[in-house]
């Protein structure tokens, strides 16, 4: 099971999943993004710091939501990646498309910087 | 060493079982191989996409899982009944990004599956589809004592 806790920090949401993310869990953190950007927070940090596995459909569900959020002029940047699931990222390439932070803090500096220059992209 | 069954586990087709087969393999690697922890954890996320593909694409309402080891390797083996389908039949390389520049959203089970094993092998024996996946492991394994 996994389970976010959300949080506001200045303009940016950031999302905190516990668990695993995984095939039986992805719906509920594509729900999640996909509330949020309804309501206009596109501007997402996904503090990946307490996700202790992640197999493709994870990545799948990140890749959707960073599509989601980039084609509305936001940004996603995922945070505090443990091992097993950075190197998913890193296998696929993903993380050559998908903003990637060393830490929480830095994903914030991140994401306000993109927010400064304008735009996600 | 001839290779020893260390797990043998049959599960209903579903993702949360995968969940279940997933840590008890796991344990069951970890147990074996408490120093290789980059090589338990690489069979085991092959071992989730190759639990997760025989969940969806199988059509089989069971999966049976085995875990055999020897002194450099664990040996996964996932079995499901049905029509013959031959997983590393297709190509099974990385997706690359679409016409726009895009992260693909699908197609990076298999690709990874390459990628984190040392060999993958398929067999059709009396009805079942067996996929076999090999890691190899650098140091002995750990006996109990």
């Amino acid at each position: 099971m996994m389970e976010i806790k959300t949080e506001m920090v200045n303009d940016i949401v950031v999302l905190n999943p516990v668990g695993n993310l995984v095939a039986s869990s992805v719906e509920l953190l594509k729900s999640q993004v996909e509330k949020l950007i309804e309501k206009k927070f596109n501007f997402l940090l996904l503090d990946m710091s307490r996700i202790d596995f992640m197999d493709s459909s994870g990545l799948s569900s990140i890749i959707a939501a960073n599509k989601l959020i980039t084609a509305d002029s936001g940004v996603l940047a995922c945070a505090a990646l443990q091992e097993g699931v950075r190197k998913v990222f890193r296998v696929t390439r993903a993380d050559q498309r998908i903003a990637v932070a060393e830490t929480r803090s830095e994903g914030l500096l991140l994401i306000q910087a993109r927010i400064i220059q304008g735009n996600g992209r | 060493m001839a290779a020893r069954s260390v797990m043998n586990l049959t599960f209903h087709a579903d993702f949360a079982s995968v969940d279940q087969a997933r840590s008890a393999l796991l344990g069951a690697c970890r147990e074996v191989f408490p120093l290789e922890s980059e090589a338990v954890s690489d069979l085991c996320m092959a071992a989730n996409e190759a639990m997760n593909n025989a969940v969806e694409h199988s059509g089989s309402s069971q999966v049976e899982i085995e875990l055999r080891i020897d002194d450099n390797c664990m040996i996964f083996r996932i079995s499901t009944c049905g029509e013959r389908f031959d997983p590393t039949a297709g190509n099974a390389v990385m997706p690359e990004c679409d016409e726009q520049g895009e992260l693909r959203e699908g197609g990076y089970g298999l690709a990874l599956i390459q990628v984190l094993i040392d060999s993958m092998s398929y067999e059709y024996l009396e009805g079942k589809n067996i996929l076999t996946l090999v890691r190899k492991v650098k140091g002995g394994v750990n006996d109990g004592n």
